[in-house]
């Protein structure tokens, strides 16, 4: 699948001081706070920060998964707040990829039909471009396993098939690293890697050195930007 | 031709629909059998029911069904049809030929107790022509002597009463059964309608109350109806009783109005009682699914999408549930016939479609009580509480 340029000059992403907040009253707690930040088209970014530093909720926010309390997220310069539930939904299906921090995979479908499931739908081709995408993320051999026979390795390698079989804009990492050793985690995150050429990566850790190689790291910290995007330590 | 199967595996991958019903199906029978087979015993459990009820009916038309062959008439306050009535019918046209008949009563077995069953006793001419018209041959035994204590009876009647050839039918100490004279079976018959034939004079002769009354043939099933109604309209009813066809159905449906109103309310109750628990059922069946549906809706599928594949695993559950059902009660039903019935002299109809048609709301009702609460609980499902629950 080729895609079209970009022909919006400004960031792909955008977060304008956007807040979360669970809850209501007088016992709000706020996730984010007036959060700002740009999403290149292209790259490798990371978001880091401890637990409870509010990454997982901006990249929900980011994805369209939730909608801000307050501020505007924009796609391409489109408010998603403009955009209904059907609009937003689309958008995840056709151009963004997820990959989580549990691999959800349904376990009554093997590894391919689990990544043709994200498949566009109607897309003839989708098969022949999931046996490309287990090829080169050298799990060639595990298309035809159900979940349950794969390790965990394997299984975050299979989600990251099926975030990439859309080709889409961004994909959405929260925490891919977190239930998998050491090696794993660097061969998952060396695959999301490879995707900075063709779209953007958004890496959400804890664990600096997954996002050693990033293009563009966000720190956060009790729900705010530590500071403003930072070069590749 | 490598490059061909390779071309057609591609294909047949390119077919594959992941999220099909039919694959769900498959790899879950452990989640999906369960729910099938309670739909497919509630569908069967309702469409025998039915089917069991609908045999009151399907008995008393074809005990009496011999009603849609002749029209009979009785004399009201006097013992034989007087001879003006008796004129008055001859001078119809549609009436095919006219016979004396005198009735002794016995009684056949049904599942809702014994019902009365007349023993028409008729000339030897009369016998013969009601046979042929009735469809009736005899398989076995003879017709009875011309003046004999003797009585042919459709084989299903003397299955139904469990005698055999020169058994006796009616005796002097039977209380539903009653002949001054011993009269034994002689013979059977087989054919669509059930009927009891005896000699008109040994009844004349040996049933002093006996009353005479008059057997009228027409030439049609269709003359015969049109026949019933001219002579119902015309003949004094204080005088005389006209037996129809017509008559029969009404009186049957008047009889059993009261029981099919009961059935009515109970299989309602019943459905409404197993279309619930059913529908809970079910609905546990889609709400273990909610991770699954939650990751889809995450990866961007529509939640009208989710839907439409509850509704299309819900609909297929239950139309295959319904065939299945139904098949089920077939099989039981064509054994229970086999089995119990028939020997029995009994009757049911397997392929009564009424009560297939009556299970019909069972998958319907099941189906919705699956779907409401699954479509209430996607309208709010928020993917991101499902997935950082799981994380």
């Amino acid at each position: 699948m080729s895609k079209t340029a970009n022909p919006f000059a400004g960031p792909l992403l955008r977060a304008c001081c956007v807040r979360l907040a669970y809850g209501d009253g007088d016992r709000l707690t706020y996730a984010l706070s007036d959060v700002d930040v740009d999403i290149p088209s292209r790259g490798f970014v990371g978001v880091m920060g401890p637990s409870g530093s509010g990454k997982s909720s901006l990249l929900y926010l980011l994805s369209g998964l939730k909608r801000p309390t307050s501020g505007e997220v924009e796609i391409e310069g489109r408010p998603l707040s403009r955009m209904d539930e059907r609009s937003v939904t689309r958008l995840r299906r056709e151009r963004f990829g997820f990959v989580f921090q549990s691999p959800f995979l349904l376990n009554y479908l093997t590894a391919r039909e689990n990544v043709l499931a994200a498949a566009p739908p109607k897309d003839l081709r989708s098969a022949e471009r999931a046996d490309d995408l287990f090829d080169s993320l050298g799990i060639a051999g595990l298309a035809d396993k159900f979940p349950h026979h794969l390790s965990g390795g394997e299984r975050q390698r299979v989600c990251v098939a099926r975030a990439m079989i859309n080709d889409p804009d961004v994909i959405f990492a929260d925490e891919p690293t977190a239930s998998l050793d050491h090696a794993n985690g660097h061969t998952v995150i060396d695959l999301l890697a490879s995707y900075r050429d063709r779209g953007t990566v958004i890496v959400v850790t804890h664990d600096p050195e997954m996002v050693s190689g990033a293009d563009h790291v966000f720190r956060m910290r009790d729900g705010r930007m530590e500071d403003a995007p930072l070069e590749s330590p | 031709m490598i490059g061909l199967l390779t071309d057609r595996t591609a294909a047949a991958r390119a077919r594959i629909r992941p999220l099909s019903p039919l694959l769900y199906f498959q790899r879950n029978p452990g989640r999906t059998l369960p729910v099938a087979f309670v739909i497919v015993v509630a569908v069967a459990l309702v469409a025998s029911v039915v089917t069991v009820v609908n045999s009151i009916d399907l008995t008393v038309m074809t005990m009496y069904g011999y009603q849609r062959h002749f029209t009979a008439v009785t004399p009201r306050n006097a013992f034989t049809v007087s001879d003006d009535i008796q004129q008055a019918i001859r001078s119809q046209p549609l009436v095919k030929q006219t016979f004396t008949t005198r009735p002794a009563l016995t009684v056949v077995k049904t599942i809702f107790g014994k019902m009365p069953f007349v023993v028409f006793g008729l000339s030897k001419e009369g016998r013969e022509t009601v046979m042929r018209q009735c469809g009736l041959r005899l398989v076995s035994g003879r017709m009875p002597a011309e003046g004999s204590p003797e009585v042919a009876l459709h084989a299903d009647i003397a299955r139904n009463r469990k005698l055999k050839l020169g058994d006796v039918v009616l005796k002097p100490d039977s209380e539903d059964s009653y002949s001054l004279i011993p009269m034994r079976l002689v013979g059977t018959f087989d054919g669509p309608v059930w009927l009891a034939l005896g000699s008109e004079s040994f009844i004349q002769g040996n049933f002093p109350l006996s009353t005479q009354g008059i057997v009228i043939l027409a030439r049609t099933e269709q003359d015969q109806r049109t026949l019933d109604r001219i002579l119902d309209k015309k003949l004094d009813k204080s005088r005389c009783r006209t037996w129809t066809f017509a008559s029969l159905v009404r009186e049957t449906q008047d009889a059993l109005s009261s029981l099919y109103l009961i059935m009515n309310v109970v299989i309602t109750i019943i459905i409404f009682a197993i279309a619930f628990l059913t529908g809970m059922l079910a609905n546990i069946y889609f709400m273990q699914r909610i991770p699954e549906f939650a990751t889809l809706s995450a990866i961007g599928y529509q939640r009208r999408a989710l839907l439409r594949r509850i509704l299309a695993e819900i609909g297929l559950l239950c139309i295959a549930g319904w065939v299945l059902g139904s098949l089920l009660n077939v099989a039981l039903l064509l054994g229970i016939q086999h089995w119990i019935m028939t020997p029995r002299g009994l009757l049911v109809d397997p392929w009564d479609l009424s009560a297939y048609r009556y299970a019909i709301p069972l998958p319907i009702t099941i189906a919705l009580f699956a779907v409401l609460p699954i479509s209430r609980r996607l309208r709010t499902l928020d993917p991101v509480s499902i997935i950082e629950k799981r994380a």
